[in-house]
This record gives structure tokens, sequence and C-alpha cells, in this order.
């Protein structure tokens, strides 16, 4: 059964005007190969032209990414990025809460890789029009032994703009790991995690009486800045790289014994010099935990480094 | 080099870096490691200007306005020691820059209008340094222009997406090389950089990750103690290139040196050097399958099975060829800790 809205988008398409997508994650969250199997499969079928481009220059993995894609009947002109998508795609829960990736949508349709399900996404996220959420992490885990969205969230994608038949997409899907050289074993974990993830796709129409805007984002322009402005960026610490970490996992460091003996192992092993000390008279230094909320980006060294094992990863949201 | 005593290793484990957080590098990034501790090394008193070419560290790290991760722009001007310089270049410059800096500050110091010495320390990657700018290390190193230029090895082009460099481990993938049936991997040998920096005439060459803290630190305060050049190779896995899990980096830097394909070395001119880190007996050095297992970008040769490394059926003739490598690569690098330039 199709809700009003696919079948509005649909219809639209087949007048011959074009459908946009934008999809928002992180750098390693395979936000690439999703539109790209996507924009294959709608390929494949026909009917349809694609254009499908990721939007990022030097991100690293962790740094925030953004990729577009459109569709249309007749030849595409327009090649500007997407500002206002009729479907918007969020790869990582965490790129959600620190940007607005419904920016630009008033009523759309929404694919988002979390654990919530549409309707609670829909509060979270205050969106209105059709929501559809996968697991995306859990999925990921279970099928390709790593917590990797992309294939989950193109099911998602399959389920919420239904221009293609499942074998297209398996066939799609096929082709792209073939072309990035993956092992034949991952190719086939790939197409059982697709089959999987279409089963656990929740949706749901949202509809409310208050409208929630998400504004575009506005350029004031550098006016604000100072001259030396580059100094005061420097003092500021905006950029908040804790958002690089893995949706809801943490760092912790717990010593309640006082069993820190000072080696300054995680000091100098830590990638972002986060780790935080006392002096100690009998240790030299004492360890007491490292600033987790701002810009730790999880990447587990210190937790190997500590012969004591005093860093642990946990489940938990930042503070 | 003067006969100061060195740092002890917790007490630069106190110093304040100036690289601080908030880089865009990735998770886990084996240069962010580096540039915390070369930071805590250049801590010393002096003030430091630093070069860079273009690399991974570099384009992460001085994005406007998003971050500017070389801090100290807060200090004030007055405390000249502790405020700090930065200036980038393209790939090859680093070391050329840097020299043009080291005569500047020369001529400004015996006029005058400058107090103190500063001391000058030279970034770039190994795709900027030995691939399209060894030419211009060479020369800086060949006119003994006293700087410090740090090479962070990560075998490839990372910043552009993984292209072979000349560091490249024989039979890797990188997106020039692609295995397949019939080619598996890069077929070149890397290039002796240790040698050619010796060669050149160097003060002082090592190659030493931050892996092994001591001997980094240890590195650092020679090479920023010498009179003429000193040059830091600092082999750095690449979580994204080289395809490992998080939170294995310092393991795989410590295994590169231990399986004798980035032994650790230090050398000064005119003394004896040292390789640590790596069995000379090649019996008893670890195998070179503990390296090759945890990457994807050995995936056509190694795999890892519950955690034990098995080589994939019909190649154990190119892992054999790596292994031989490796252990040629430790037979030259003894060579060179007795070898000096006449």
């Amino acid at each position: 059964m199709m809700a009003s809205l696919q079948k509005e988008l649909v219809a639209q398409l087949k007048k011959g005007e074009a459908l946009d997508l934008r999809a928002d994650g992180k750098a390693g969250s395979g936000l690439v190969m999703t539109l790209q199997v996507f924009a294959e499969a709608v390929s494949l079928e026909g009917t349809y032209q694609v254009q499908e481009w990721p939007f990022f220059s030097s991100a690293r993995k962790g740094a925030n990414v953004r990729g577009f894609m459109r569709v249309g009947k007749g030849p595409l002109f327009m090649t500007c990025q997407v500002e206002s998508p009729h479907v918007a795609l969020l790869f990582t829960e965490k790129t959600g809460e620190e940007i607005d990736f419904a920016s630009g949508v008033s009523k759309g349709i929404f694919v988002l890789n979390t654990a919530y399900h549409a309707i609670e996404a829909a509060q979270k996220f205050r969106l209105r029009g059709e929501v559809f959420t996968v697991s995306g992490d859990r999925l990921g885990q279970e099928y390709l032994h790593h917590p990797i969205p992309n294939i989950s969230v193109l099911a998602a994608l399959h389920k919420a703009l239904p221009l293609v038949s499942v074998q297209q997409v398996v066939q799609a899907l096929k082709h792209n790991g073939e072309k990035r050289r993956l092992p034949l074993k991952a190719i086939q974990a790939n197409q059982d995690c697709l089959l999987a993830s279409l089963k656990e796709v929740s949706s749901a129409v949202v509809q409310g009486e208050e409208a929630w805007e998400h504004p575009l984002p506005s350029f004031a322009g550098y006016e604000g800045y100072p001259i030396g402005a580059q100094s005061a960026l420097r003092s500021s610490l905006q950029n908040l790289t804790a958002n690089y970490a893995r949706t809801g996992r943490r760092l912790v460091f717990q010593d309640p014994q006082d069993r820190c003996t000072g080696c300054s192992l995680c000091i100098v092993n830590c990638p972002e010099g986060i780790i935080q000390f006392v002096p100690d008279e009998k240790r030299g230094i004492r360890v007491t935990g490292a600033d987790v909320n701002h810009f730790c980006k999880l990447c587990r060294e210190c937790i190997e480094a500590c012969p004591l094992d005093l860093f642990e990863e946990v489940e938990g949201a930042l503070v | 080099m003067s006969e100061k005593r060195l740092a002890p290793f917790m007490e630069m484990a106190q110093k304040e870096s100036c690289f601080r957080p908030g880089s865009t590098l990735c998770v886990d990034c084996m240069e962010s490691i580096a540039f915390q501790n070369v930071g805590r090394a250049t801590d010393n008193g002096i003030k430091t200007i630093y070069t860079m070419g273009t690399f991974c560290g570099e384009v992460s790290t001085l994005l406007w306005p998003t971050v500017v991760a070389w801090g100290r722009g807060d200090q004030e001007a007055t405390q000249f020691e502790k405020s700090f310089s930065i200036i980038h270049n393209v790939f090859e410059s680093a070391s050329t820059v840097a020299e043009g800096i080291r005569d500047t500050a020369d001529i400004l110091l015996e006029l005058g209008a400058l107090k103190k010495p500063i001391q000058v320390v030279a970034n770039s990657g190994d795709g900027g340094a030995l691939v399209i700018g060894l030419r211009s290390l060479l020369h800086t190193i060949h006119r003994r222009s006293r700087v410090t230029v740090v090479v962070l090895i990560n075998e490839f082009f990372a910043n552009t997406g993984f292209q072979y460099a000349v560091t490249a481990t024989p039979y890797s993938e990188t997106s020039t090389t692609p295995p397949g049936d019939f080619i598996p991997g890069n077929l070149e040998e890397p290039m002796n950089h240790v040698g050619l920096a010796l060669m050149a005439g160097a003060e002082f060459v090592a190659q030493v990750s931050p892996a092994f803290p001591k001997d980094f630190t240890e590195a650092c305060e020679r090479a920023l103690s010498c009179s003429e050049t000193a040059v830091i190779f600092v082999p750095s896995p690449c979580i994204a290139g080289w395809k490992f899990k998080e939170g294995r980096t310092i393991e795989l830097a410590k295994l590169a040196s231990e399986t004798g394909l980035f032994p650790t070395f230090l050398k000064e001119k005119g003394k004896a050097g040292s390789l640590r880190h790596v069995s000379l007996d090649s019996k008893q050095r670890t195998p070179i399958l503990r390296f090759l297992a945890p990457q994807r970008r050995f995936h056509h040769l190694v795999h890892e099975k519950n955690g034990e490394p098995a080589v994939v059926k019909g190649r154990e003739k190119e892992v054999a060829l790596i292994q031989d490598w490796a252990n040629r690569n430790v037979q030259t690098l003894q060579r060179l800790t007795a070898w000096d330039v006449a």
C-alpha cells in the first residue's frame, strides 16, 4: 500500500519533473556506495535518467559528508547541489544531531539509520511526511561484522522510493561490489544484509498540526570576524570532533582503586592529546580522565595502550 | 650535538603540545599521534616555525574556518617562545621553505632584529617529500641547512586517494596498483630513503614511530639539537588506506618495526648508529604474516582467521618474497648503522 506522498512523487516523476535526493552521514558510513548502487539500479531499469555525486573534499574518516542524487524522466540539465530535496537520508544519528539533515524540507520522505521506530525518530528529528527507519548499525554488525549502515539504508531507500524491483537493486549491488573488487564472500554478505534489512524497515506517515520549519542555512559572510580571526578560532576550540565517534558509544576512565602508575602511555598515544592528568609526588603524574565530551573520536588507542585496562568503551551518549 | 641530558620520557609527556585537539584527521590516525609528540618535543623554550608541504596532515589541520588545529594563537605575542608560526606551501617545498626561513632568521639574528634563535621544523608526507619532492629534500640535506625535516610515511598518496608511492610495500594494494588474477598488486620494491638521506649528508637520520615513545622522544630531541639537517622518517599506519580495525594503529606500527619493514633506526654522523626493535637474526624475527594479516590491503595474500594469519592458496610465493625483502631491508639498514659519508 503506497502512501499518498510517495504516489505524488512518482506521479510527478512520470510527468517529467525531476526528483532530488540528499544524503548526510559520516565519511566511512558507506554513503557513496548506497547512492551509487541506487543510481545504478534506476538506470538499469531504464525509464529514468540519474545524476549521482558525493560532495566532500578533504573530509576524513568520521567527518560529516554529503551526497546528492537526481532522478528524472528527460535529460537532466540542472547540475547544482540539492538545497531542498524531496527525499532526505541520514546515515548516522550523530550527524543529525550536529546539523539539520532535513534543512529545506518542510514535508517529504525521510530515510534514517536509527534504532528508533519511525514515529519516535520523527519526534526526535522534528519531521513531517513519510519516515522510514532501519537499524543499520545492528544489521551491519550482524551480517558484515562491522557497524556500517550502507546496505540497510539502501533497503530503506528502496522501500521509500519504489522505482525499481528488488532484483534490480540486488543486481546493481553485486555489480558495484565487483567493481570495488570485494571478495565474493563480502558480496554475498551484502546481498543477505539487503534482503534481511528489507524486512526490518519501519515506516510511518507523520502528520501534525504544527509545522516544523527546517530553514535553509544562511551565510552572512565573514564580516563578523575581526582581523586575526584565525587566532581567535584556534583558541575557541570550536571544532568538537567528539561527533566523529560511533553513535551511542563513549569512552570512560575508571580508576576507583587509584591503580594508575603514571606510565604516560595513554598520554603519548592519544591522537587528540586530551588525556587529563595531575602531578603526583610518588608516580610523577596520575591520569584523571579524558575530555571525552568535546574531542574524543573513540579511536580506542588508550584502551589498547593502558597496561591496566583503566579505559573502556561503553554504551552511552555524550553529556 | 650538545651534551645535553635527554629529557626523561615522563617529563616529555607532561609538556604542552602545540597540536591541539579538533583536527579533521581520521579517527585513529598515526599522523595525529606524531604531531602531538613532535609538538611536545618542540615545547623546549625555543620559538618554533613549522613549514608544511601538502599532505593529509596539512589539509586536515589547517582548514578554515572550520578548524585550525595547530594552536597557540591565544598566546600573547610577548611570549615569544610559546607563540607559534606556520607556513604551508605545495607538496615538495616543505624542506626548501624551511631552509629559506632558517637563512632569514639567521640574518635577522645577526642584524639584531631577532633577539633569540628559532628552530625550524618541516613536515611533509612521503608522497610530498620522497616522490614529488625528493629533489628538494636531498638538496636541503646537501646544503647542510639547519632544519629538522619530519617525513610521515604511509606508503602512498593518502590525501588524493591512495595512489602508489615509492615507499609502498611489495605486493600491496594501492588504487593505481590494484591486485588481480595476473598481477598481485604493487610489483616495485621500496626505495631506500634512509640510505639516500644518509648519503646526501644528513647529520642525523632516524626512522622511528611514536609507537616507541622513548625512541621517538630521543630522536626528536637529538634532531632539534643538530647543527645541520636532521631527518626523521615516521612510519605512519593509515587506517583508511591500510584498512584495519580501529585501535590497532600502534600495534601495527610496532609490528612494522619488529618484522623488519620499517625497523627503528637512529644514526648520527660520525657515530655508530643503532637498529632497534627488530631481531637481527632472521629466524627470531617476527614473521611478516603478523603484520600483513590485519590489513585489508593485503587481503589478496593473507587473511586473518580467529586472530591467526592464514596465507591465501597460491600466494605463498608473494608472501615469501615480501619476507625476503624485509630480511634484506634489515641487512641494508644494519650495514648503514656503520656507514658514514666521507
